[in-house]
């Protein structure tokens, strides 16, 4: 649920950046916010703790600027990997519009991907939220590992293991080089807006 | 001929998963990789040796599943580095493979041997029949999930949701906040988690709907703007050349405790990429230090292990549960420093305990319940090592000055009791608090 206030004409959207553990969720925050500084304005801010609690993500605020005289507002977040930290995976994607699944193309990392994806559309269940329905894009990061010889996955098995019920779009990646980080982002600004558009218009 | 790397990609993958999380799926991948290539290795000893090794430990993981030592999960992928050097190293002799094998089993026997000791000491019995293993009834870990359970879940989830809320209002505020000259402050997040009224009256919820075949020709452009390359003083080259530093100036940490907002310091992260942890947390040193000891016990760590637990003592002064977990691990490096030869695996295996639990407690979500078995745990760990030293520098009788035998035996420091106090005293009233709430939904 995306929020729209017509008296201030202004839309918020809030997109998250999923994923398991160092896939490179903060890396692609971390590219936009040094690439985009001068436009960005706002600050990243990364949440560590809370008193004997941990609620780890990095929130990114970006204004892009005006649809039909409406300020859009993004909000960009990434959840953490660790198993432990469930719970504020869970709360992160409260609200979500958007999410940019970041899976990690290292072919060791395969099992972990799949199980982040799993557990992506259970925690988004909880929301009262369907992976086949929401704006959702994924991103097969670290291909310029292949440089280095590391043994990476296909784009075919990527797409066999995450994408072959979801079928959305994907882009192949480095979040290190910023190789598809402003592609993905673009695309999924550009797919929750379209589900705005009625209310812009 | 299959390579080395090729043959246990199928053994690594299962550990690495397991690693991430413990599942039954996980854990038969494991058995299945394993069995595999026993076969392919029959007749090769170090090589079944690994195997053999690694296969217990996945069975013992298995059924004892979150309850599992964590030295068990951490012998895991050490283990398996070990059979992997010894199938894919080319240069490495025999010899020497041989020798790594043999020392990782004999990592693995002192781990089974620390797991046999019987775990029920008189002290120990105290509080298991107690209050720890009452409080473990209560809420039984199996799959069901009890009331209790439910209850301290959702308590959990309503404080992380809390302090979301408060942080946020405080952090990023609303439009017209923040002091002049800073920069514009963010704006106050969506949706997260009372989205409703932080969105004030006149904002109106839309669920979005992924839409596949519609077009935004205005929203693409605006995209297109904000996105384009024009006018940007960035290359390529500033970020592969600094890649750690990355933003590191521009993010602003904040210490969600005490809410404040604080600039992150930039030659801290002055570190290779590759070290660079997910979750880093303050502890790091003081585990580098205990793991170090592990490998080298010296002078020079124990003085680096009073010091970090100084350090952390004056940044958490009002954290119970952090300096109780400190007082016993300082007492365990006192005892090593001075008597360092006396039941120094035992010490060394206790304050790797210690530390993980202080770990968990510091930076877990778990609810209060746990944490309260856990300091009653480490009590108890720590009554019955006590007891153990004091024994054996009785017997010791080689041990020159008789004093420490005397002080050992009493040695439940004044700040160490006002900290077991406090924590107990805090916990039972938590608890004595959420049961009285469930039989009043009775
Ligand atoms: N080679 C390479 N490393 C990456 C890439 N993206 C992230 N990393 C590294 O992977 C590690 C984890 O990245 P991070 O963004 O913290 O992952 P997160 O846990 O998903 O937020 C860091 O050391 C990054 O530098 C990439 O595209 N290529
Ligand atoms: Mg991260």
């Amino acid at each position: 649920m995306g929020f729209i206030n017509v008296k201030k004409k202004e839309v918020q959207i809030k997109i998250v950046y999923y994923g398991p553990g160092r896939g490179g969720k903060t890396t692609n925050l971390d590219y936009i916010n040094k690439k985009y500084k001068q436009r960005i304005k706002t600050e990243m801010v990364s949440i560590k703790t809370h008193g004997d609690r941990t609620l780890f993500f990095d929130f990114l605020p970006v204004d892009i600027g005006k649809i039909h005289g409406f300020d859009i507002k993004i909000q960009l977040y990434t959840v953490p990997g660790q198993v432990k930290y469930n719970a504020t995976r869970k709360l992160v994607l409260k609200g979500v519009d958007g999410i940019v699944f970041v899976a990690d193309l290292q072919r060791e990392r395969r099992d972990s991907n799949i199980k982040s994806l799993e557990q992506m559309k259970e925690n988004l269940l909880t929301h009262n939220k369907d992976a086949f329905k929401i704006p959702l894009v994924l991103q097969y990061n670290k291909i310029d590992l292949k440089d280095q010889g590391i043994p990476l996955l296909s784009v075919e098995e990527m797409e066999q293991d995450l994408n072959s019920e979801l079928k959305v779009p994907y882009f192949v990646g480095s979040a290190l080089t910023g190789d598809s980080v402003v592609e993905t982002l673009k695309k999924i600004i550009s797919m929750t807006l379209i589900s705005f558009r009625k209310e812009l218009q | 001929m299959m390579h080395g790397a090729e043959i246990i990609k199928e053994l690594k993958a299962a550990i690495l998963a397991i690693e991430w999380e413990i599942t039954d799926e996980a854990m038969d991948n494991l058995t299945r990789a394993i069995e595999s290539l026993q076969k392919r290795w029959a007749g090769k000893k170090p090589l079944l040796v690994c195997l053999q090794v690694l296969g217990t430990l996945g069975q013992y993981i298995k059924k004892s599943r979150e309850r599992a030592h964590q030295d068990a999960i951490n012998l895991l992928p050490v283990v398996f580095a070990t059979l992997e050097t010894v199938v894919t190293d080319d240069v490495m002799d025999n010899g020497r493979k041989i020798v790594l094998v043999r020392e990782t089993v004999e990592k693995y026997n002192r781990l089974k041997t620390e797991l046999a000791k019987p775990r029920k000491t008189v002290a120990r019995e105290v509080f298991h029949s107690s209050v720890a293993e009452r409080v473990r009834e209560a809420a039984p870990a199996a799959p069901g999930k009890s009331p209790i359970r439910d209850i301290l879940d959702q308590k959990e989830d309503q404080a992380v949701d809390g302090a979301f809320n408060a942080i946020f209002q405080e952090m990023v505020g609303d439009d017209r906040r923040g002091a002049p000259g800073q920069k514009a402050p963010a704006p106050v997040p969506p949706a997260m988690p009372s989205a409703a009224p932080q969105a004030g009256p006149d904002a109106k919820e839309v669920v979005l709907a992924r839409v596949d075949d519609e077009e935004f020709p205005e929203a693409d452009s605006l995209l297109d703007d904000f996105f384009s390359e024009s006018g940007l003083d960035f290359s390529m080259a500033e970020v592969k050349a600094e890649p750690v530093m990355r933003a590191a100036e521009e993010t602003v940490e904040v210490d969600l405790g005490r809410i404040e907002v604080k600039r992150e310091d930039v030659a801290e992260r002055g570190r290779p990429v590759s070290e660079v942890e997910e979750e880093e947390v303050s502890l790091v040193k003081l585990e580098r230090i205990i793991h170090a000891m592990r490998a080298a016990l010296g002078k020079s760590l124990l003085t680096d292990l009073a010091e970090e637990i100084a350090s952390l003592r004056s940044q958490y002064p009002n954290h119970l549960s952090v300096l109780l977990f400190l007082e016993f691990i300082a007492s365990l490096g006192r005892h090593l420093d001075e008597h360092g030869d006396v039941a120094r695996d035992l010490s060394l295996n206790m304050l790797e305990t210690f530390y993980d639990r202080l770990s968990h407690a510091l930076f877990t979500m778990q609810p209060q319940k746990n944490l309260l078995a856990s300091h009653l745990d480490t009590i108890n760990d720590y009554v019955t090592w006590q007891a153990l030293v004091a024994g054996e520098l009785a017997e010791a009788r080689t041990v020159a000055a008789p004093a420490p035998v005397q002080e050992m035996a009493e040695e439940m420091s004044a700040g160490m009791l006002a900290a077991v106090r406090g924590v107990v005293q805090r916990e039972v009233a938590e608890l004595r608090r959420e049961l009285l709430q469930l039989i009043k939904q009775r």
